[in-house]
């Protein structure tokens, strides 16, 4: 089951609370105002009946004459002799309460002409007195009551629920921003900092916490980052000596063959580093922000067909057949460097894991917003425990067999094509189909391109 | 020629010493910025190799000084590889080159020949060697008279090789120079190239031009 948000929750916490107290209210009220009502009632008919039974005794009433008038509303009395027969009523007595037999001196409750009644009873000599009330108004002042409650009490409840979403909308509407805000940051721009809001209050307190935090783990990504460059900086200059030494060394006279060997070993791996120093390098500007330059359109299409020869010159000793197929004129903006790179990784890589004899097979083209490049080899598919991780810096998927690699190209692929907006993939295949799949959002100006050309060609 | 070197770091500047004297140039050894720029605005050199990071005065500064003086002389910067920005500031200040880190010496060599030839005006357009010739403009290649037809990569290759000629290049050096882009070394994407440009130029040829040198790289030089 989902959990209702703490806004949702706050709301409908402050509705049941509100409405458990005006329920308690209501009930107690009403329950109060039936009982002081019966007895205000209940005190009237007494006064009532002890000054009739004091009128028959003095004889200063007839019963003849007396009952005919009703004296008050929904009030009425009558005198009985004891054996039953009625010597006056007032003219809407219920005949049938006089049948019922009542306590004398007791106020009860009746029944009689499909009406209650309040009814009390008196003895005077031989006579009865019956004094009833109608409880009819008295139900219906009550029932009026209820109907009030019943109405008035869910709408103050919803209108509290009402007051109190607004009110903690905007009490958790610093939380919703800044949990928006760290939603929209990611490794690369933990620059931006939380809203803070009023700094005193709980939730100020909580996101100037947080910001702190923030600015600590920013530190420390940053004196990462800086010493991955600062690093492959310093590095540079003892490879220079070693590269300068070796290449002296290499073309003494007299060298044994042993030693030439040695020291050619050394120069390899001297370039090895070089090249893993470069791509760190890259790396650490990528990580840092500072190797997007101003971009500018350029025509990938074209750069790619000038790639052609180093492809044709990388697949040469492997004899590898190539297929290329590069839709014209689609524009990008971007770094031709950086995309050249991006590239020349992906073609090595397509010559280096194929098979001798294998093929290579590009395509450059356009599908609906995007510019798409496919780039397939031959050579045995990448193991699915592995896909994930290609893309992770050093990672090489044969650790023991590609020694000549850096295990940086890949990275460096990636950032370079989210550095242009894009991203890259492997497209899971049939086995020795190998899939990398490049993509960059926009070219739309190739497509204006093309209707200015229509418009050109319409005018001349 | 005679050549400058502002270098603090000893052993960097002791290669590049051996490197240049092997060329038959005068060197100036310098580790100190105030000191570099002393001796050069009161000696005259043919060019100044220039390193960036100097203690006392560092390198943009010293080109700083010198071109705000009216001093023109050639002047190339070795940089940290990857820092745009000096590199950019470098070259918008008037310096004639600049060189990565970790460079070779045999590359530092061809660039002071490049930089120093481009002031001269000497062999700007036309690079020869024996009966072979390179149009730089016309990007024509000719061999004993007859038109060679080579590709973009081909090329740039020989221009490389036959702007220092009889030094040799490695194969990262050839690759940064030619492709600015470093292959895998296990690609051998330099010897096909080389391979390549030999047949057009040197087949049916005499002498061959393109020596190789074992373990090492390639060269371009005449030996009759």
């Amino acid at each position: 089951m989902r959990i209702l948000s703490l806004r949702a929750r706050i709301s409908l916490w402050t509705a049941a609370i509100t409405g458990c107290a005006l329920l308690t209210l209501a009930v107690s009220t009403v329950t109060y105002i039936y009982y002081e009502s019966l007895e205000a009632i209940d005190i009237h008919i007494e006064g009532e009946i002890h000054e009739l039974s004091s009128d028959l005794i003095a004889g200063e009433l007839d019963a003849d004459e007396f009952g005919l008038d009703e004296f008050e509303p929904g009030l009425v009395l009558g005198i009985f002799k004891s054996s039953g027969e009625p010597l006056g009523t007032s003219p809407h007595f219920p005949l049938s309460i006089a049948e019922a037999v009542l306590p004398a001196g007791k106020t009860v409750f009746a029944n009689a002409d499909s009406k209650r009644w309040r009814v009390t009873t008196a003895k005077s000599g031989e006579q009865r007195i019956i004094v009833a009330q109608d409880l009819e108004e008295f139900r219906d002042v009550l029932s009026d009551l209820v109907t009030a409650q019943v109405i008035f009490l869910p709408l103050v409840a919803g209108l509290t629920a009402w007051l109190s979403w607004s009110i903690s909308g905007q009490t958790l509407s610093p939380i919703r921003q800044a949990t928006a805000q760290a939603a929209s940051m990611g490794a690369n721009d933990l620059r931006k900092r939380l809203p803070v809001g009023r700094p005193d209050d709980e939730i100020g307190q909580f996101t100037s916490v947080l910001n702190g935090m923030l600015s600590r783990i920013e530190k420390n990504y940053d004196q990462a980052r800086q010493f991955a460059g600062d690093a492959s900086h310093e590095l540079s200059t003892p490879l220079t000596i070693i590269k300068g030494e070796v290449e002296r060394a290499l073309v003494e006279d007299h060298l044994s063959t042993e030693t030439e060997n040695r020291l050619l070993s050394i120069a390899e791996e001297a370039d090895r580093m070089n090249l893993i120093i470069e791509q760190l390098l890259l790396l650490a500007r990528f990580d840092s922000g500072k190797a997007s330059q101003d971009y500018a359109e350029l025509d990938l299409s074209k750069l790619l067909l000038d790639l052609g020869e180093d492809v044709d010159l990388l697949a040469a000793r492997r004899e590898l057949t190539i297929e290329s197929d590069i839709a014209p004129d689609i524009l990008l903006l971007g770094d031709p460097t950086h995309l050249r790179r991006l590239f020349l990784n992906l073609f090595t890589n397509a010559v280096k894991y194929n098979q001798p004899s294998g093929s290579i097979n590009y395509r450059l083209y356009q599908e609906q917003s995007e510019v798409v490049f496919v780039i397939s080899n031959s050579g045995p598919s990448i193991p699915a425990s592995h896909r994930e991780k290609i893309f992770d810096r050093f990672y090489q998927v044969d650790s023991s067999r590609a020694q000549t690699g850096s295990g940086l190209g890949l990275s460096l692929c990636r950032e370079i094509a989210q550095a242009h907006g894009g991203s890259i993939r492997y497209r899971p295949g049939p086995p020795l189909d190998n899939k990398f799949e490049v993509s960059f959002p926009g070219a739309t100006a190739a497509r204006d391109k093309d209707a200015s050309q229509i418009t050109e060609t319409t005018f001349a | 020629m005679h050549i400058l070197v502002v270098e603090d770091e000893r052993k960097v500047a002791a290669l590049i010493r051996a490197g240049l004297a092997e060329q038959g140039w005068a060197i100036k050894l310098c580790h100190h910025g105030d000191e570099a720029l002393q001796l050069a605005e009161t000696e005259s050199f043919d060019a100044l190799v220039l390193d960036i990071m100097l203690p006392g005065r560092d390198g943009l500064s010293i080109l700083r000084h010198l071109r705000a003086h009216h001093n023109t002389v050639p002047i190339i910067l070795l940089t940290a590889r990857g820092d745009v920005n000096e590199r950019v500031e470098g070259l918008e200040l008037g310096a004639d080159d600049y060189l990565p880190k970790p460079f070779s010496v045999t590359e530092l060599v061809a660039r002071l020949r490049a930089i120093v030839r481009r002031r001269t005006g000497e062999g700007l357009t036309v690079l020869n060697i024996a009966d072979l010739s390179l149009n730089v403009n016309q990007r024509t290649v000719r061999r004993n008279e007859q038109e060679i037809e080579l590709t973009a990569r081909e090329f740039s290759l020989l221009e490389t090789l036959l702007g220092s000629p009889n030094q040799v290049f490695s194969r990262t050096q050839l690759c940064q120079q030619v492709w600015g882009y470093q292959f895998d070394p296990e690609t051998n994407v330099v010897d096909v190239a080389v391979q390549r440009l030999r047949r057009k130029i040197d087949e049916g040829f005499s002498p061959r031009l393109i020596q190789t040198i074992r373990g090492v790289g390639y060269s371009l030089s005449y030996r009759p």
